[in-house]
């Protein structure tokens, strides 16, 4: 997968522009510091000492922030499967990739609910729409046009279709949600946004700009350190496929779109059918049985269907969709708002840190 | 110092109160920040500065508080484990796991709980499968209903020779009660995802939170400049792991008292009394009454009271409820375990 983990190509180039940065950085302050010199202003001469300090600091804290980034992308998920003495993981090497393969593991069983619910909603759609003639008094009435009773035998479940048009409209949010997420952390592992680093160092420095300095650094912190390392986390705590696989209901599903629940009925028809098929055989001396397989097929099974309990009824298997739903919901929507939630507070921590202007005095004792 | 000894070892026999899957994370959160403080502690005697060691000595306090966090949780489920769960357990009474809902079907399999509930989140979870099951039947019925409806709704006559005729649409007014039966799809609906989603952050809180947020929030707590994060990160795992479950449990509880009080049958409803009375619509005999016979089973006692009771105050009032316990306690904890101990009082106590 390439990535900031995969060459130094893109870490490498930050480096290079952080580097640039500091460079400019300190030459504009030792351009002020001259000046202050020059017009023997002890006030640009006291900032230019605290800038130069300052860039220190800078320098440190994006030799950390790197460093950290690289360390980070040589964690394997064994090592810390090994450590943390977790059952479930997604595999891979570096945050990054372990998180994008939680992501993509999440984004399909998502995916297998929503073909889970769409089976059911689907299947729900088309035996509603099933019509039923009942050809009164006798069946070659309808020779000359429908006669007698008609009806839906499953026009009913329309309620159900109802309520898979809900879950559906809840796991696809779910669906996009990780959908997103994965795309975010898939352009982070690019060194999307890393570049914030560079302009951050340039700004730390900058008069009225350390603050906006500090949050450009804390964003970058979160978002390459605390946002893979948590979603890292999640995978070795959560995987919802343990409680089993949405698409296993639509296979082990009783109820089957092909015609063979119908083949208990219209027996009577089939023969019928079957005498025709002979005949037209006889007098076209072809094979009636392949030519008329089909639309006899469709004749037979289409006719009978009467009561819908003579169906293997779908309203006792859809239930189980339910908790992939919900499970789907609270993966995605739920621990991915935490996340947020997560990231938000650690950047307004560290901004609230790193912008602040770091005690020079107290500094100096200590060293 | 042999106090200070007495108070420590007083910790120790707490620790091993009982062996539960979350100590090892949540001691070596604390054995890590110590080392930090520590390391720093010892780099304070390199460079000499008492600043900086009044101030690591300052969060070294911090750390002993929360140690005794840590011993106090593990007190807290070792009680639990050892006095509430039994008593919970006498009072919960699942007759039967095949009574659990369908919805519950593939957790069967791989939460325990579902075979043999041993603590009070397992006791939760169960709970909350048992409310799942009942909003499944209310489902149940609805469906069987609308199947009922539906089937008569749709029932036409036509009387035809060679393309002229005539059509009877004699049972389309039943469409109305079941459009009615139908919009009530989402509603009940929404009490079960609910209620699912509460059995989910169940065994999140059993298998993340309490895992992992605690031992990173003992761990933030222990440098002043990420205390409150660390207390909202250890209240929000206590809240979700010690409070939830029993905002559950007390939640059912008071569901069930309501359900007798107000005599909630849910079974006295069956849909097979559906067509007893009138028998299936005739298109042919445009009469009214097979769409009065529906209205009045759509509006009967019968069926409104438990489906509505289940739904909205089973299902939906009941999962919200539940989840206010745990929010509002991470609220007021977060303050009391991110708040900056007062280290003369604490050394007093000592």
């Amino acid at each position: 997968m390439n990535g900031i983990c995969s060459s130094f190509d893109v870490l490498g180039d930050v480096y290079t522009l952080s580097l640039f940065a500091l460079v400019i950085t300190s030459l504009v302050i030792t351009i002020v510091y001259l000046f202050g010199q020059f017009l023997r202003n002890p006030k640009l001469l006291a900032w230019s000492k605290t800038e130069f300090f300052q860039i220190g600091v800078s320098v440190v804290l994006a030799i950390l922030v790197l460093q950290l980034i690289g360390v980070s992308c040589w964690l394997e998920s064994s090592q810390l499967q090994e450590v943390l003495g977790a059952e479930k993981s997604s595999t891979g090497k570096g945050v990054f990739e372990i998180s994008q393969n939680y992501l993509k593991d999440i984004a399909d069983y998502n995916h297998r609910t929503i073909q889970s619910i769409r089976y059911y909603g689907g299947s729900a759609e088309i035996l509603s729409r099933y019509g039923r003639q009942l050809c009164e008094p006798g069946i070659f009435i309808c020779v000359f046009g429908p006669n007698g009773k008609n009806f839906s035998p499953f026009s009913g479940l329309s309620f159900v279709s109802q309520i898979m048009g809900v879950l559906l409209y809840s796991t696809t949010v779910s669906y996009l949600t990780v959908l997103a997420q994965l795309f975010f952390i898939t352009a982070l592992n690019k060194g999307a946004l890393l570049q914030y680093l560079p302009l951050a160092l340039i700004l730390r420095s900058m008069p009225f700009f350390r603050k906006l300095g500090g949050a450009l650094i804390a964003i970058v912190i979160s978002l390459f350190i605390i946002f893979p390392f948590l979603l890292t986390m999640e995978s070795f705590f959560w995987n919802p496929s343990t409680f089993g696989d949405p698409s296993k209901s639509v296979y082990d599903s009783e109820f089957d779109l092909d015609y063979s629940i119908f083949q208990s009925f219209g027996e009577q028809l089939g023969d019928i059918m079957k005498n025709i098929k002979d005949i037209v055989g006889k007098i076209f001396d072809i094979d009636g049985k392949d030519l008329l397989k089909e639309p006899a097929d469709i004749f037979q099974k289409a006719i009978k269907i009467d009561e819908p309990n003579d169906v293997t009824d779908i309203s006792t298997n859809y239930y189980e969709v339910f908790s992939y739903a919900a499970s789907s919901f609270i993966t995605s929507v739920f621990l991915f708002s935490f996340n947020i939630l997560a990231i938000a507070a650690s950047a307004r921590a560290l901004s609230r840190i790193i912008g602040e202007e770091v005690d020079l005095t107290r500094l100096i004792q200590i060293i | 110092m042999m106090k200070r000894l007495l108070f420590l070892l007083g910790f120790l026999s707490l620790l091993f109160a009982q062996t539960v899957p979350w100590h090892t994370t949540a001691m070596l959160g604390i054995m890590i920040s110590v080392l930090v403080l520590f390391t720093f502690y010892l780099l304070t005697y390199i460079v000499d500065s008492r600043e900086m060691r009044a101030f690591v000595t300052d969060d070294l306090y911090q750390v002993f508080f929360t140690l005794f966090l840590l011993a106090l949780f593990f007190s807290i489920d070792s009680s639990l484990s050892s006095i509430i769960d039994p008593i919970i357990g006498d009072f919960f009474i699942i007759s039967d796991s095949s009574s659990l809902p369908q919805s519950s079907e593939s957790m069967r399999s791989v939460y325990d709980a579902i075979q043999d509930p041993k603590d009070h989140i397992d006791y939760a979870f169960l709970s909350t499968l048992y409310l799942v099951g009942k909003n499944e039947e209310v489902l149940k019925v609805l469906t069987d209903i609308s199947k009922d409806l539906g089937k008569q709704a749709s029932t036409g006559g036509s009387c035809s020779f060679l393309g002229i005729g005539a059509s009877y649409a004699g049972c389309s007014g039943i469409a109305v009660p079941l459009s009615s039966v139908s919009a009530s799809a989402p509603a009940v609906l929404s009490g079960v995802l609910a209620l699912l989603a509460q059995t989910f952050l169940l065994v999140l809180s059993k298998d993340f939170f309490f895992p992992f947020l605690l031992p990173i929030g003992l761990f933030l707590r222990s440098f002043s400049f990420t205390r409150g994060a660390g207390g909202f990160l250890i209240a929000f795992a206590f809240s979700f792991y010690f409070i939830y479950p029993f905002g559950i449990l007390i939640t059912k509880g008071m569901v069930d008292t309501a359900a007798e009080s107000l005599k909630i049958d849910d079974t006295a409803f069956s849909p097979e009394d559906f067509t007893a009375n009138e028998g299936s619509c005739d298109p042919f005999a445009l009469d009214v009454k097979y769409t009065k016979n529906a209205v009045k089973v759509v509006l009967s006692d019968d069926l409104l009271k438990p489906s509505l009771y289940w739904s909205f105050i089973g299902g939906t009032f009941s999962s919200v409820l539940s989840l206010l316990y745990p929010l509002s306690a991470t609220a007021a904890l977060s303050k009391v375990f991110g708040a900056e101990i007062d280290v003369s009082a604490l050394a007093r106590i000592a």
